[in-house]
């Protein structure tokens, strides 16, 4: 009789393990790392490089850039191009709030912080088809609005159809957003679209997350 | 047994070798999945056990190379090679037409997060194509490739 179903059996039961795999990789990724390097140099290059990034990082408090932050490792990342959600290997043990802002060493923004677990956290990142925030022009100092979900870009809209923006111009948070700080750099504008029957541009930003790497995240409040 | 056991050892790590080298050497927006072609193809040739056992498998391996979380790809490969198993399929053409919807329905799924689209639709289903694509013509030079391996062995033998 249970013959009949092995297929749904073995798909039932390697579900099950996958869940769980998952639920384990991302609770136990933590303290496994931080065994695993002090007991091998596994890979000298890849310490050096990671070691190089992280004082770049805090250089920044030396510098007083930012002073109040925490630094987490990007553990998982979906999809896996122009990811939309990203999960980094600090949670509520770790002082981690929702809607933290999250940037790249180099201070570009990444997204924010949408779910916090004991120990790992989800980041909605600005090419999530969910991501709003508020912006402005470096240029020009107008007021728009960004979207996500137009992987490898972002939308930029409400930017009056007479705007002297150019290609190549800087694309800041803005002072009006309830979650982000004026002032950091998300992008630079890659194009702009002058559609005759419409009051607002449409502007394509290149985001600068696009093309660094994601090993090393700034979370800070 | 013995030797069937060893021909898919080889194919396993034939086709890891190829995926690794796409995820980390070739610099590739889009990166074909030769873990799901090969999950697809044997399913379609009826060994629909193995192919949940290897969904399981070569999705953690997956997982390893694009730096997902470990499971999220068995998790979308055992959903995609159980459905697939209701479906009978044997020439190229259907295989390859197959496994270029059930590509789709990969990328699309990977692309869910709690029910809701992590990019929009318009350019989820501009990358799904083209995920699709790559998969089917990776398709066909395979099932090409293994007839043409097949048919010199039949001449050499008999």
């Amino acid at each position: 009789m249970l013959w009949r179903f092995r297929k749904e059996i073995i798909f039932l039961i390697f579900i099950f393990f996958s869940f769980l795999i998952e639920k384990h990789t991302l609770n136990k990724k933590v303290d496994s790392k931080t065994k695993i390097k002090n007991q091998y140099f596994y890979n000298y290059e890849e310490i050096i490089e990671e070691n190089k990034r992280l004082r770049e990082i805090f250089n920044l408090k030396e510098k007083k850039i930012i002073t109040n932050f925490k630094v987490a490792e990007v553990i998982g990342v979906y999809p896996y191009i122009f990811p939309g959600e990203i999960i980094i290997n600090k949670g509520k043990e770790d002082g981690i709030k929702k809607n933290m802002i999250v940037f790249t060493k180099d201070l570009f923004l990444i997204g924010k912080v949408e779910e916090v677990m004991d120990r790992y956290s989800k980041v909605v990142s600005i090419f999530n088809n969910k991501t709003r925030i508020s912006v402005i022009l470096g240029s020009t100092g107008e007021i728009g609005i960004i979207e996500g979900g137009y992987a490898p870009f972002i939308l930029m809209k409400y930017i009056p159809y007479d705007s002297k923006v150019k290609i190549g111009d800087d694309v800041l948070t803005s002072n009006f957003s309830e979650y982000y700080f004026s002032g950091i750099k998300i992008g630079k504008v890659y194009k702009i679209i002058r559609e005759k029957d419409s009051l607002f541009l449409k502007i394509w930003v290149k985001p600068y997350i696009a093309s660094c790497g994601l090993k090393e995240v700034i979370i800070c409040e | 047994m013995n030797r069937k056991f060893l021909n898919f050892l080889e194919q396993i790590l034939i086709i890891s070798i190829f995926q690794y080298i796409f995820y980390n050497f070739l610099n590739f927006k889009i990166i074909p999945s030769f873990f799901l072609i090969y999950l697809l193809l044997l399913s379609f040739e009826g060994y629909t056990e193995l192919s949940l056992f290897l969904s399981f498998l070569l999705g953690v391996f997956n997982d390893f190379f694009s730096k997902e979380v470990l499971g999220t790809s068995s998790l979308r490969y055992l959903l995609i090679v159980y459905f697939s198993s209701f479906f009978v399929v044997k020439s190229i053409k259907e295989k390859s037409i197959f496994i270029f919807i059930f590509s789709f329905l990969y990328f699309v799924l990977s692309n869910l997060k709690k029910g809701e689209l992590i990019w929009s639709g318009k350019i989820l289903l501009k990358y799904s194509f083209l995920f699709s694509f790559y998969n089917f013509l990776i398709a066909i030079i395979i099932e090409i490739f293994v007839r043409e391996i097949k048919r010199k062995w039949e001449e050499s033998y008999f």
